[in-house]
């Protein structure tokens, strides 16, 4: 129908667009009828809508000769050339490099094309687009002989186009070039380096990327093991890349950063990276500050330095809207900077070595009340003063504060502020965004409701804290652990396994017996001792002299008479527990050294509690009660042991605070929380690795403060880079085989305890 | 009276401490922050027992020194610890030539003389043993010696003084209430600046500048509650790092010793407040 329109208007039309419509026409000759005739009729609209630009005869001209590379680059062609500014020379140039590039490849061109409008919005000047189609064309002509490459360019394309890649074209020309070399030996490792693995060297230079990049292709051949590191997920990747950083990365020395403006403020502030702060209005990648969070930069040349932009961002934060000392407003911003100083200085006079080592003009004079006089030369710690966020941050804080007490009116507003800032300190500051997000948080979380807790069999929810090592920050009531009840239906289980060790657990029986109790005490006026006791001694005489019987008990006995170790067994129930190793499974393994483990401690009589646990996503961490700290080891906790099955995930730093809270509870005076597991931390939402671990060992060094001495058992080989992040390497134990872990177990404990 | 007399004779026998050494001689340094000075005499006059409570060095034993020097009292402090016993509160027979002679102890003897009776950290001691002086504090104001078969009855000017610290929130060292509920109380935090100021010049010989630093920083640790920190920095602590300055060791280095090291092993902690004193010197 349309065609048949374009037709008539054939005749009276210029020749170009005919020109251009014959050879799609030809183009497409191949093609199923019904695919050509939809493709046709959008080339159709395509032209229409060009001839309204000015542009348009050499667009048209240009699309002609694209559509004879092939017609699949026509309409994303169109698509970018509408965006192009009219200017002929541009556009010719343009079409030229996507014709050279799909020369190389067509899917490359077809994602250059497609690109092309995101990347005019992004880019600073119009001319970058040329720039940042040739990289690409440059990377083909760099390997020529490597086909694969394709996929990395086109990554490339996507990737630079971005808003806020953070990098500026030339450092991807830098990457692609690496990305050549990386392609010589595994083209998945390339593409997933200029996807993903790019970030890992955000903050090194070119020397020390080209450096990272060589440590990868040499430690690693396997093409697993070469994606996982270029991807940047593995822990070597992430490890190396921090040996080779010069310079402080921020992540380092958050939490010092933290504490020093936390105690310069006397509240506490968020300290973030700056990066969120990409494309905010007169951001140019300095510290700076929303008004509750401060923003500095990745890496810094040295710690001096942050701790100047920190205070710095401290003092504009709090003197928030800044105001001389004369009490008049001040707008301009070298005069606040320098009105920030000052104040710094009169506070913290130490500083000032700092500031004149770090000022290039070495002006800052003794006296603080000569500053300034002194040129507003810009000092490098100062930042970017951003009055446009500030006020932004607040009136959104404001307006979803309002929000929320209308819908929620029971929460205290201290806890949405609470959220609100970390949450805008995530990146995310577009009100309704934030109201979203605000709403899904809220509904998830049960305000006090007791009810709930007798949902079906018995479940007790708890809500949890979770560390974000992004943020620097904790997330409150952000894990719901679900306690409940193992399955008791009957099974013979532990009685089989009692029959078929019982030598072994005869033998541990017996070695437990023999554990010395541990904690000495003074017994005064004892029949027995090894000192006297002067004082019951005295006493005796005095009562023999008044005419008493003398008592016998004038000794000082130093006793290990009580015992008071209490210990918490997790047993991780995550799927990969039923994988098979010499043909028995791991959580049967498991079970088996816990039951060796509860006749051991059945006879020693120290107080234990035994959990499974499993988890999927954050509002479903089931921990499953085997065995309470009071109930006795009977059928029915056999019952429930021979019942654990492998079952999700596991999300350990929310597990570690629940077993935290249980040994809260009770009154004992040594403390133990061991955790057999098979693998790294890992669930639904959980983050990296990096995030994962961060939070096992925050929850572990909770546990710590709670006079909780941890302890982990893993059966994963490769368990050494990550535990080693956990905890101090007296505190776990990787099985050389997991067919160890029942004899192992009991010895362990003897030793802990002993 | 009579029977005062020969106690004090007997004990300077048995190598006790003479009620008269218990007797502050020169004023001590004491500079009164709130009402505290006259909420204390008051009490004094009712023969109501007190209890200080306070973070530890912000001055609560320098108080009591001050008020029983204006009050020209004697003062007798005990320091309590896990294994003080009744006797060693109320006193015990000692075997002497051949003789069994009794020794008061300083609550005996403190009740006998009319002291003020100073129980340092009185959580520190067994609750068994703080009962001994519930009779002490209501009407009763008495002290039975059992093993005399003795009842004291308090000197007409006899008081009782406690310090507590509510900074320990352990379970194991509380008050009973019943005891606690026999005092009232005196709330001591540390000093205002200008105070604290003052008391830095004086108690650590070092100029204003230097005590002004030395409040600065121990305003900026006392921010620092949230991290770990279980108690701000002490006065005291803040007179020591001023005395070593005055002693001639540099300001940073003195700090460092008497400051970042004394108030935690958390290296992070330690850098921070290191970089604190450092942009404070």
């Amino acid at each position: 129908m349309d065609i048949q329109d374009f037709h008539q208007r054939e005749a009276e039309d210029t020749s170009v667009s005919e020109l251009m419509f014959k050879t799609a026409k030809a183009a497409v000759t191949h093609l199923r009828s019904r695919t050509s005739k939809v493709f046709l009729s959008a080339v159709e609209r395509e032209i229409r809508e060009t001839e309204r630009l000015t542009g348009k005869d050499s667009i048209l001209l240009e699309a002609s000769k694209i559509c004879e590379l092939n017609w699949a680059l026509v309409l994303p062609f169109f698509g970018a050339a509408r965006n192009v500014p009219a200017d002929k020379d541009l556009i010719l140039q343009f079409s030229h490099l996507a014709q050279q590039i799909a020369g190389h490849d067509i899917d490359a061109a077809i994602a250059f094309l497609e690109q092309t409008p995101i990347a005019l919005e992004n880019f600073d000047h119009d001319h970058d687009l040329i720039t940042w189609g040739k990289q690409g064309l440059h990377a083909f002509h760099g390997a020529t002989h490597n086909r694969g490459i394709w996929k990395a360019i086109k990554a490339y394309f996507i990737e630079a186009s971005q808003p806020n890649c953070g990098y500026p074209l030339k450092r991807w020309r830098f990457f692609l070039e690496q990305a050549i070399r990386i392609a010589a030996v595994s083209v998945d490792a390339t593409e997933g380096f200029i996807t993903h693995g790019n970030r890992v060297c955000l903050l090194l230079t070119e020397d020390e990327t080209i450096r990272w990049i060589d440590k990868g292709l040499e430690s690693f051949t396997s093409e697993q093991e070469l994606v996982n590191y270029f991807n940047g997920t593995s822990l070597k990747a992430i490890e190396t890349s921090d040996c080779l950083i010069s310079g402080v990365p921020l992540k380092n020395k958050r939490n010092t950063l933290a504490i020093i403006c936390e105690a310069f403020l006397g509240y506490p502030v968020k300290i973030q990276s700056n990066t969120v702060l990409l494309g905010c209005k007169g951001f140019t990648g300095g510290a700076a500050t929303d008004g509750r969070t401060i923003f500095l930069p990745e890496i810094a040349p040295n710690f001096a330095l942050y701790k100047l932009m920190a205070l710095h961002q401290a003092m504009l934060l709090h003197r928030h809207p800044f105001t001389s000392m004369d009490g008049v407003i001040i707008a301009d911003p070298a005069q606040i900077h320098l009105d920030a100083d000052e104040r710094l200085i009169r506070q913290l006079p130490g500083l000032l070595h700092d500031m004149n080592e770090y000022s290039e003009d070495h002006h800052i004079d003794q006296h603080p009340e000569k500053l300034k006089r002194t040129g507003p030369m810009p000092k490098p710690w100062w930042g970017d003063i951003l009055p446009d966020l500030m006020r932004e941050t607040d009136e959104t804080i404001t307006l979803v504060k309002e929000k929320a007490a209308d819908q929620y009116g029971d929460i205290p507003p201290e806890l949405l502020e609470g959220l609100l800032s970390t949450l805008m300190a995530g990146g995310e500051r577009e009100p309704n965004a934030l109201w979203k997000l605000l709403g899904e948080m809220l509904d998830n979380i049960e305000f006090a409701s007791p009810e709930a807790e007798e949902l079906q069999e018995s479940v007790k929810t708890f809500f949890y804290k979770e560390w974000d090592q992004t943020t620097g920050d904790y997330k409150i009531d952000w894990c719901q652990v679900r306690q409940r009840i193992a399955k008791e239906h009957p099974n013979d289980f532990v009685q089989h396994l009692q029959e078929r060790l019982r030598g072994i657990i005869l033998l541990i029986r017996k070695q437990f017996m023999k554990l010395k109790p541990e904690l000495f005490r003074k017994y005064r006026a004892q029949p027995t001792g090894d000192s006297l006791d002067i004082d019951a001694l005295v006493q005796a005489l005095t009562d023999m002299r008044s005419g008493a019987a003398m008592s016998e008990n004038v000794y000082i006995r130093r006793d290990k008479r009580i015992r008071d170790v209490s210990v918490f067994f997790l047993v991780d129930l995550s799927g990969s527990t039923d994988d098979e190793v010499n043909g028995r499974k791991v959580i049967d393994i498991q079970k088996e050294a816990m039951v060796i483990m509860a006749e051991a401690l059945d006879v020693l009589g120290d107080p234990y509690a035994i959990y499974g646990f499993s988890s999927e996503g954050r509002f479903r961490v089931d921990m499953f009660n085997v065995k309470d700290f009071n109930e006795p080891y009977d059928e029915k906790v056999q019952y429930r042991l021979g019942n654990l099955q492998p079952l999700g995930l596991t999300r350990m730093g929310t597990v570690v605070r629940h077993a935290t809270y249980k040994l809260d509870e009770i009154p004992a005076a040594i403390k133990l929380l061991v955790i057999l597991t098979d693998g790294r931390p890992y669930d639904m939402e959980y983050g990296n690795l990096e995030y994962a671990i961060s939070d096992t060992k925050k929850a572990i060094q909770e546990a710590r403060a709670q006079n909780i001495h941890p302890f982990i058992i893993t059966s994963d080989q490769k368990g050494s880079d990550y535990l080693q992040m956990i905890s101090p390497q007296t505190e776990c134990v990787i099985l050389p085989k997991v067919e160890l872990l029942p004899t192992l177990l009991p010895a362990l404990y003897r030793r802990l305890t002993g | 009276m009579q029977n005062v007399q020969s106690e004090t004779n007997s004990r300077q026998n048995a190598n006790g401490i003479a009620i008269e050494d218990y007797h502050i001689t020169s004023e001590p340094f004491y500079i009164s922050t709130a009402d505290e000075i006259s909420l204390f005499e008051s009490a004094y006059r009712l023969k109501i027992p007190v209890l200080l409570k306070g973070p530890t060095g912000c001055g609560k034993t320098r108080f009591l020194e001050y008020m029983a020097w204006k009050l020209s009292r004697p003062l007798v402090t005990i320091a309590c610890h896990e294994d003080l016993t009744a006797s060693d509160l109320v006193g015990r027979y000692l075997l002497k030539n051949n003789e069994t002679v009794w020794q008061n102890g300083p609550l005996s003897l403190a009740v006998k003389h009319g002291a003020i009776c100073y129980l340092d950290e009185a959580v520190e001691a067994r609750k068994d043993t703080t009962v001994v002086i519930h009779p002490l504090t209501d009407n009763r104001r008495i002290l039975p010696q059992e093993k005399r078969g003795l009842l004291l009855e308090s000197h007409p000017d006899f008081l009782i003084v406690m310090s507590y610290n509510p900074g320990y929130q352990s379970v194991m060292k509380d008050l009973k209430h019943s005891t606690r509920q026999r005092f009232l109380a005196i709330d001591f935090t540390y000093p205002p600046e200008n105070e604290e100021k003052a008391i830095i010049m004086e108690e650590g010989q070092v100029d204003e500048d230097t005590a002004k630093r030395l409040v600065k920083l121990g305003e900026m640790v006392r921010n620092l509650r949230q991290q770990g920190l279980e108690e701000g920095i002490s006065t005291r602590l803040l007179v020591y790092a001023g005395r070593l300055i005055s002693d001639g060791v540099p300001p940073r280095l003195a700090c460092q010793a008497a400051v970042t090291r004394a108030m935690t092993d958390d290296l992070e902690i330690q850098e921070a407040i290191a970089e604190i004193i450092a942009g404070i010197f």
